[in-house]
């Protein structure tokens, strides 16, 4: 799992690829949502690099999306590649999240802060 | 010790060459026999306490040092051993860098680290180049006994381990249904293959006072123990909300919110699950799909999914659910599974849902699940099994006959 981090203003844009699944890369989004919560950030995901999702990777993004929205900041989702996408809609989590194809547009999704 | 070896040899004649030679071979073999006994009582033992504390009492007598420790980088290591004799009140700041006068130490090797240990004499006379390579000797052999004692623990550790799995497979094997509800003119059956020794996976049928029948498939997020323990809670709330009466959406929610009550750890291994009641009377299924594959229906000629109303349980507060209600005539099926079975790959391909499906014919066949066990198997070349796998399958029997 491969991730790597921009900022715009005061979103932070992680842009994960690879494997989201129970290990490496659940415990590598845990440790960035962790830092972003200190830093006060909101939080744009950028899934389109990401081949392969587990349930455990499904809990993990829920549960950053929870301690995010939890922390009165915002979190969305940037272009869901395949597998992720249709684990989303079998799920019936696509409507929990804001899903942007474009970043622009996500990025202006977000309050002014 | 080694009192052979402390003749001066600069001393004598030239013409004693071969007395040289003998001596030499002499310290050569006191060296050789009390490393050798050494080793024997570094190895009669396989308890790590033993084999620590004897190493230290070796290292010191023979040596003639004041005392003797280990200084080890494993901290486990290090609180299983404790100063043999007397030493400076300062012997845990020895390092192999600091040099401090009176100290000597040999490195023990690990077998995953280079270092596990340094084995560290004190005494004021330095040590000679041959007691040295005793002390050298010694930690090397102690490494040995040292790995040996480890496997042993680990091994006794693990015996107590699989004890612990045998008796959750037992209970967990215990709460899956004892015996299929008896509905005539109804079949049901169910399989479930964990992949390690207790699985997240949960299929249950309850035949409920008014004839109806309660039927749940769930699957736990992740796999093993930890999905072990919460399929076993969720059992729980099932079994007391089944006989309540409430409306299936209605139980869903509240399961969703009990489990999301149970706390962080508990939400990362929410359920996906299908509720559904079938009604024998007026040949009625109601299903709630919880986040969950979609379950397949086969109903003549018409075959649908039953997909997801609502997220996976537990995951969110306060979600709402819906109720899909269909009729079953005669010859309807109704498959519900866990994507252990649709995940099952060979290379990069995996079964899927479409391939799942078509093993279901127009007709009920009441071997299904074992017809499905043997493809998905062939399918995986058969492959290790990655994640647990369970079906439950119900089906109206056809009418026989004249063909009425």
């Amino acid at each position: 799992m491969i991730i790597q981090q921009h900022t715009s203003g005061t979103i932070e844009i992680l842009t994960m690829a690879g494997r989201l699944t129970l290990g490496e890369g659940c415990s590598a989004l845990r440790e960035a949502v962790r830092q972003l919560v200190d830093r006060k950030a909101d939080l744009l995901v950028d899934l389109s690099g990401v081949n392969y999702i587990d349930s455990a990777g499904l809990g993990e993004l829920v549960a950053s999306f929870n301690t995010i929205t939890a922390a009165g900041r915002e979190m969305k989702l940037l272009r869901p590649a395949k597998r992720v996408d249709s684990m989303l809609h079998m799920t019936r989590l696509y409507s929990t999240f804001e899903i942007f194809e474009e970043e622009a547009t996500a990025l202006k999704g977000f309050k002014a802060r | 010790m080694f009192d052979v070896l402390m003749k001066d040899t600069n001393t004598m004649p030239p013409a004693d060459a071969y007395r040289n030679e003998t001596i030499d071979l002499q310290q050569k073999l006191a060296r050789v026999q009390s490393l050798l006994e050494a080793a024997r009582r570094v190895h009669s033992t396989i308890r790590l306490d033993e084999v620590l504390s004897g190493v230290l009492e070796i290292a010191a007598k023979e040596l003639e040092a004041d005392g003797a420790f280990f200084v080890s980088v494993s901290p486990e290591l290090q609180a299983r051993t404790s100063v043999y004799g007397e030493v400076p009140d300062d012997w845990s700041r020895w390092t192999e860098a600091a040099e401090i006068p009176g100290y000597s130490g040999a490195v023990v090797p690990g077998e995953r680290v280079e270092t596990l240990a340094h084995l560290v004499i004190y005494r004021r006379e330095p040590l000679s180049l041959e007691e040295a390579d005793f002390l050298e000797g010694l930690a090397l052999q102690s490494a040995l006994a040292i790995g040996n004692a480890q496997h042993h623990e680990k091994s006794i550790e693990w015996e107590r381990v699989k004890l612990d799995l045998d008796a959750a497979r037992a209970i967990q094997r215990s709460l899956l249904p004892h015996s299929v509800p008896d509905i005539p003119g109804y079949s049901l059956s169910f399989r479930s293959t964990t992949c390690y020794e207790v699985g997240g996976d949960y299929v249950d049928a309850v035949l409920l006072p008014g004839g109806k029948m309660m039927i749940v498939l769930a699957d736990v997020a992740g796999k093993g123990f930890a999905s072990a323990m919460i399929s076993t809670t969720f059992r729980s709330s099932f079994r007391a909300m089944a006989g309540a009466g409430l409306p299936l959406h209605e139980m869903a929610a509240r399961m969703n919110n009990l489990h999301w009550q149970e706390g962080l750890e508990a939400r990362r291994r929410y359920v996906t699950a299908i509720l559904m009641c079938l009604d024998p009377t007026n040949h009625t299924v109601e299903a709630v799909n919880c986040g969950h594959n979609p379950a397949f229906v086969v109903s003549g000629l018409e075959r649908w999914r039953i997909g997801a109303s609502g997220p996976p349980l537990g995951m969110l507060p306060d979600r709402t659910y819906e109720i899909e209600r269909f009729p079953t005539p005669e010859g309807s099926q109704v498959l519900l599974y866990t994507d252990g079975l649709t995940e099952v790959f060979y290379e990069d391909e995996e079964f899927g849902e479409d391939r799942l499906m078509a093993l279901m014919h127009d007709s009920p066949a009441p071997d299904l699940l074992d017809r499905m066990w043997q493809e998905l198997h062939r399918y995986s070349r058969g492959a290790r099994q990655t994640d647990d796998m369970t079906a439950l399958y119900l089906c109206r029997a056809e009418l026989k006959g004249d063909g009425a």
